[in-house]
């Protein structure tokens, strides 16, 4: 589908583009300066360092020098249980750690070939697109506040206050969640909280289009976006941008169409495509993914059934997930049931390989596990979204001025502890 | 997708060592001096334009590296696994980063954890670790705790 609305868009007369034309037409003697951005700055969103090579306010060349935070997660991964390796995703996207974890879980299931429930599917699609919601409301807010919109941020903040409620109501915890379980989730949800739920999502809409009456039509939010950052969509498959940055340059691709997982493909929703590649479409793909996704959650939530069971029942599956935990504290099976699964765990079939790749917020999150014929994965890498489009930079920023840089950081959405894991 | 297993185990007959499948996923198993040829006869003439990801896993008991491509097409969808097993003592392999731009940084990520070095490789650098970092810690000998501080760690007070 496409995202342009004729009406919406002013009619450019070039104003923006007035010095960079002067600084062509006057042909200024000038010299080369090499510029530190980061990795302390405000707007990289974390600890990202970019060598900035200017000429006056001309960008020539940008260098993306990253890995500040990095933490080993994947050696560390390779060291726990499967089971274990799930709390070590939420710190990898922050920004939608309930993504990560359901996405662990779904790889894991692939490599040990195991079905999920139905109810469990419904909820974890629930719980990917409140995540790609939330993450998306809250790149608004902060690229709106870089580029110097600071109302935005603060009614984006509102909406995606509530989102952090009803995860703290699901998972207990606001941030790091890690409610995705192999074999199911953490635990069911409470009585009332599906519909709490459908009663946020429909709301969201409404929050959504105040925010892009402030934006839209803004001539200053035009101007710092509209060809700012462009990339053809051959650049950016070339260099493998994946989600909404790719989706912005004109490529309909999407893992949820592409490769449906957790039953996607039983849901009506479109795929918002871009035109020119630059920040502003970037925006506006994100604006429409999160009208897609409440019209996926709506969907979803017409197929939740409370009474049905979170888990398999069958004696074999139950040798896979870790069970709840008031049943663990309450009955004598479980409890053993508990303890095989936390020292043993699912068994990995040796020297198998799969990649499993979801539609995170940022883009395809993918893991590459390889079996070790133990409850340890042998090999466990994650593919990251913000990592590979970080590199894409260089070309998106060449040519503009210094401030551009900043949107468009900001318009790629790049979360650092997914990019050095 | 056996049609391109096909074409590319009739126009490289030494490079194709194993097919293997498994959870709906096709793995191809290359002679490494052949990777790159394969590669690109995936992205130039069997329309592969996107590469995913490229990873690494190592196999100490079997004295081996081996480096995985996941090239895949945009347009229908098709995915293929390359693996690509290494001599651990000698890990090289010719870079893929002139055919797709996205495999510097993921390549570079390789050579940073795992020690395998990309012949041609415009900047082979650490991308993750410190330049000074030594050893690489994604090998299964690399210990996951050492006895000591990093060596180029000092406390504040001990800094010239």
């Amino acid at each position: 589908m496409t995202i342009h609305d004729d009406q919406q868009l002013l009619p450019k007369d070039g104003a923006g583009d007035v010095n960079r034309a002067d600084v062509e037409r006057l042909d200024l003697n000038t010299e080369l300066v090499t510029v530190n951005m980061g990795p302390q700055h405000p707007a990289t969103h974390g600890v990202l360092r970019l060598v900035l090579t200017l000429d006056g306010e001309v960008v020539v060349s940008a260098q993306p020098q990253v890995g500040y935070l990095h933490r080993g997660i994947e050696k560390i991964a390779e060291t726990l249980t499967l089971h274990q390796a799930i709390p070590y995703t939420d710190r990898m996207d922050y920004l939608s750690p309930i993504s990560n974890n359901i996405g662990l879980a779904g790889a894991v299931e692939k490599l040990i070939q195991f079905q999920v429930t139905e109810k469990c599917r419904v909820m974890r699609v629930v719980c990917c697109e409140m995540a790609r919601i939330s993450s998306h409301i809250l790149w608004l807010a902060t690229t709106a506040l870089d580029i110097g919109a600071a109302t935005v941020y603060f009614y984006a903040f509102t909406e995606r206050e509530k989102y952090y409620d009803l995860f703290e109501k699901m998972t207990g915890a606001r941030f790091t969640v890690s409610y995705g379980r192999i074999g199911g989730l953490a635990r069911d949800w409470e009585p009332g909280l599906a519909e709490e739920i459908l009663r946020v999502v429909r709301e969201t809409p409404k929050a959504i289009k105040e925010c892009e009456n402030l934006l839209s039509r803004n001539r200053i939010w035009i101007e710092r976006n509209q060809d700012v950052g462009p990339i053809s969509a051959d650049d950016a498959i070339d260099l493998g941008l994946s989600g909404p940055n790719l989706r912005a340059s004109g490529v309909e691709w999407d893992i949820r169409k592409a490769y449906p997982y957790f039953g996607y493909d039983h849901y009506d929703f479109e795929i918002p495509v871009g035109e020119h590649g630059d920040c502003y479409d970037r925006y506006l793909v994100r604006m429409e993914e999160i009208r897609q996704s409440v019209k996926i959650i709506e969907q979803a939530l017409k197929e939740y059934d409370p009474s049905l069971p979170l888990f398999p029942q069958d004696e074999q599956s139950r040798k896979i997930f870790l069970p709840p935990k008031e049943r663990v504290l309450t009955k004598m099976e479980e409890l053993i049931h508990q303890f095989i699964v936390a020292t043993e765990g699912p068994k990995t079939p040796l020297g198998k390989e799969i990649y499993f790749a979801i539609e995170a917020p940022k883009g395809e999150l993918g893991f590459y596990l390889v079996g070790s014929g133990t409850n340890v994965a042998h090999r466990c890498h994650f593919r990251s979204p913000s990592f590979v489009s970080l590199q894409g930079l260089p070309i998106m920023v060449k040519g503009q001025m210094i401030a551009d840089v900043i949107a468009t950081v900001a318009s790629l959405d790049p979360v650092l502890g997914e990019v050095d894991r | 997708m056996s049609e391109v297993i096909q074409e590319i185990a009739r126009k490289f007959p030494a490079a194709v060592k194993e097919v293997a499948e498994y959870a709906g996923e096709t793995t191809l198993v290359v002679e490494p001096g052949q990777a790159k040829a394969v590669l690109r006869f995936l992205k130039e003439s069997a329309g592969f334009n996107y590469l995913a990801d490229i990873s690494s896993a190592h196999w100490p008991d079997e004295g081996r590296i081996d480096v995985v491509y996941l090239p895949r097409s945009l347009k229908t969808g098709e995915q293929l696994r390359v693996r690509a097993p290494l001599p651990v003592e000698n890990p090289v392999i010719e870079t893929v980063s002139d055919i797709w731009r996205t495999a510097d940084w993921l390549e570079r990520e390789v050579y940073d954890l795992m020690g395998v070095r990309f012949g041609g490789h415009p900047n082979l650098s650490r991308i993750l670790l410190p330049e000074d970092f030594e050893g690489y810690p994604l090998r299964k000998e690399y210990p996951m705790e050492g006895d000591d501080e990093w060596r180029n760690y000092l406390p504040p007070e001990e800094k010239p």
